[in-house]
């Protein structure tokens, strides 16, 4: 039992150290606060912008903050001749941020409506945006709403969009497909599953100007007004020179210059061919596989030690270990890990007040299921070991423990390690599913990469081709060593 | 040096050991014999504690089996066991399976171990073979081994399963030999055979089990001429002419 108390501290070691290099929580950053004249190199705006919203804002290949939002403050910026640094920051982290003065003022694809009004001031509208219909490329059957009737509609959940829809269905009658996120519902249409797709025009517009392959047929509807917003009573000045450059812009054709550039589909890009992808996104890709591969080494580590504790626990002749093992590998088999990851993440901290981050939940959520396979797998190679040889051992005086060392492990260590190699591979696949609470694994970070680039048909394949290579090339691996060590 | 006292063995309902009353003398060589399932092995099993007993009381080297406070493990050190099926650890040498638990239980010094080990192999005739892995050997050459690990203890009596009923007919002698040279040199053996040539060549006394209970007990010669129960008198029949 001494041995049984050590494999526990290890455990509980691991898991406090995974906790504590988890928890490192971003460093809030404080706005400066200066008396010094505002919008000078020394002491420039700061602007909040979204993290990534494209055609609005997002980085370009140089990390630079480009799109829409983005390239309008900066010329009016030049216009008026001040300074400016952004801070990209979440929507609503960006409001709180704008509300707390700890920036200047936000462009944010930020629609102005009456409740905003009253904590911000905005300037005049600088886009209108609204729900326009898209089709696959090659359709030519429907030209307008009436061609819906009897057809399918893929629309984002909650969206505008969404509601537009509903109200044509008083009208028509239109099937709807239902989706969490634009790229997705887009491929939809182009994969032929639904025939038209309801988005806000500027979001789709660019994804088509990426080489998304739909087609507008109809002009966008009537929609929100997006407002440049400062904190209410707050920077009276730059919302000023903000509406007078906004005029001066649109007079000189900048502006215009700049919606085209974004949403104009004359200067349609090419669709983003398989290496072009891989070109443009292995680094993004590499760490996702780095994510997995870590994910996987440290859940599978940590379950080897567990799994081994239980399957000893099912194998011993103790009834009551016997018991815990067989009732967590009842729970473990029955739940799906889908669901196992969902309680981890949200119901366990919510149940104990602790904090979790994704990766720990993640860690938990694979080393908790692994845990009950490989436990499986202890207690089929000890059984397997035939009871014949503990007996031997037992009836020259060797206690249970040294027993279970010298003779039945080793022995069913060499039953287990094909089973094993095939545990770490299902661990390794199963991290996938955990994308679904946010780890950037090697699927969401595919996920990320489709959002960006439309390109689900291409990225599909090679995230595929990713994992079949890595779990081809860790099989050949473990096989080499295994055979090493069974001739050792 | 071994006693059974009214032992009764019951295996959840089945009642496997009836009233069971035997001992066992230091030098002595009892043979076992009985149909298949008459207890043979559940008795033997009993001695050196693989099996508990549910009442009465079984002394081995004057200690109580059944007690509490009875460590098995200091038992079994003193009572070795031959298995039908031999039992060696796949994974270690010959030499490996006869000095692991007298390195690993009697604390031996490896050195003096091995060269224990090398005597016993010696006297089984597998010496020649010490540095070979168990699939490397015939059953026969297994089962010698096997002795030489139960030897290799030390210990004050040997009880043997079948030890040659899971054999090639042409090995079976090469083991009986060595059992034989062991019985002379005045080893405590129980041994459960149906070899009859073995057991009334070293054989002091045969003991007759049916249905969990023990109904002849005598003298080895005595018995093979004139066994006294139908059942035994049916059973020799059988196995003789078999032999
Ligand atoms: N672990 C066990 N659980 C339940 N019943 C058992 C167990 N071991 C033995 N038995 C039963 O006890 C009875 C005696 O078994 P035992 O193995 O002692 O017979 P045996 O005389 O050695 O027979 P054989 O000649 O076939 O080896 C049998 O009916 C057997 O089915
Ligand atoms: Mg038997």
């Amino acid at each position: 039992m001494r041995k049984g108390k050590r494999i526990h501290s290890f455990i509980l070691y691991s898991i406090l150290f995974a906790l504590f290099m988890g928890l490192g929580l971003p460093t809030v950053v404080q706005a400066s606060e200066s008396n010094a004249k505002k919008g000078t190199a020394q002491n420039p705006y700061i602007i909040t912008t979204d993290i990534t919203y494209p055609p609005f804002e997002f980085q370009n290949d140089k990390k630079e903050y480009v799109g829409i939002d983005a390239d309008i403050i900066n010329a009016i910026a030049k216009d008026q001749g001040f300074e400016i640094e952004f801070r990209p920051l979440n929507f609503s982290a960006g409001l709180q941020a704008l509300e707390a003065n700890q920036v200047d003022g936000m462009i944010s694809a930020m629609s102005i409506n009456p409740e905003r009004e009253e904590s911000f001031d905005f300037s005049d509208p600088y886009y209108e945006a609204g729900t326009v219909m898209a089709i696959s490329e090659n359709n030519k059957e429907i030209q307008s709403y009436d061609d819906l009737n009897g057809k399918t509609v893929a629309v984002k959940v909650g969206t505008t969009g969404a509601t537009f829809v509903e109200k044509l269905q008083e009208k028509y009658s239109i099937k709807v497909n239902q989706f969490e996120d634009s790229a997705t519902m887009y491929q939809d249409v182009v994969s032929g599953h639904s025939d038209a797709v309801f988005d806000d025009y500027p979001v789709m517009a660019y994804a088509i100007q990426q080489g998304l392959k739909l087609q507008l047929p109809l002009e966008p509807e009537k929609g929100d007004v997006y407002g440049f917003a400062v904190n209410k009573g707050q920077n009276a000045e730059l919302l000023d020179m903000f509406n007078t450059g906004l005029a001066n812009i649109k007079e000189d054709g900048t502006y215009d210059n700049i919606i085209d550039q974004y949403l104009d589909s004359d200067e349609k890009g090419s669709q983003n061919g398989f290496f072009a992808l891989i070109q443009k996104n292995w680094r993004e890709l590499l760490n996702g596989l780095s994510k997995t591969l870590l994910l996987t080494v440290i859940s599978f580590a940590i379950a080897l030690l567990f799994g081994v504790v239980l399957g000893f626990f099912a194998a011993s002749p103790y009834a009551i270990l016997r018991g815990i093992s067989r009732l967590y590998v009842t729970i473990m088999r029955g739940l799906p890990m889908l669901v196992l990851a969902f309680f981890i993440y949200f119901s366990i901290p919510e149940l104990l007040n602790i904090k979790l981050t994704a990766f720990i939940a993640g860690v938990a959520t694979l080393t908790l299921s692994s845990a009950a396979y490989i436990s499986e797998q202890v207690r089929g190679g000890i059984e397997a070991v035939s009871g014949g040889q503990l007996e031997a051992a037992r009836s020259l005086g060797m206690s249970y423990g040294k027993s279970m060392v010298r003779v039945v492990i080793p022995q069913a260590i060499k039953i287990m390690i094909p089973s094993l190699i095939n545990q770490f591979v299902i661990t390794l696949k199963d991290t996938s599913i955990l994308s679904i609470i946010g780890i950037v694994e090697l699927t969401q970070a595919g996920k990320i990469i489709i959002a960006r680039t439309y390109s689900s048909g291409s990225m599909w394949i090679i995230i595929g081709l990713i994992y079949i290579l890595i779990i081809t090339f860790l099989t050949w691996l473990s096989t080499f060593i295994e055979r090493k060590m069974i001739n050792a | 040096m071994i006693e059974f006292k009214n032992v009764n063995k019951y295996y959840g309902d089945y009642h496997a050991l009836k009233n069971i009353n035997l001992s066992f003398k230091k030098g002595e060589v009892a043979v076992v014999i009985g149909p298949s399932g008459s207890g043979k092995s559940t008795m033997l099993r009993c001695i050196n504690g693989l099996e508990d007993i549910n009442d009465g009381t079984l002394m081995v080297n004057n200690i109580d089996l059944h007690a509490n406070d009875t460590n098995l493990n200091s038992i079994r050190k003193n009572v070795g066991m031959v298995f039908q099926h031999f039992n060696l650890y796949p994974h270690m040498s010959v030499i490996e399976n006869v000095t692991l638990a007298p390195i690993k239980v009697l604390k031996q010094d490896p050195e003096k171990a091995r060269q224990t080990a090398e005597k016993l192999l010696k006297k089984v005739n597998m010496l020649d073979r010490k540095d070979h892995y168990p699939s490397q050997l015939s059953g026969g050459q297994q089962q010698r081994v096997a002795i030489a690990r139960g030897l290799a203890m030390n210990p004050s009596v040997l009880l043997f399963d079948e030890p040659t009923s899971a054999l090639d007919p042409e090995t079976i002698d090469d083991v009986l030999d060595v059992m034989k040279k062991l019985a002379r040199e005045g080893m405590t053996m129980i041994v459960v055979t149906h070899e009859m040539g073995f057991a009334r060549e070293v054989g002091d006394r045969i003991i007759f089990m049916a249905e969990g209970q023990v109904i002849e007990d005598r003298d080895a010669v005595e018995f093979y001429e004139n066994p006294h129960d139908p059942r035994a008198k049916q059973f020799l029949g059988k196995i003789i002419h078999h032999a």
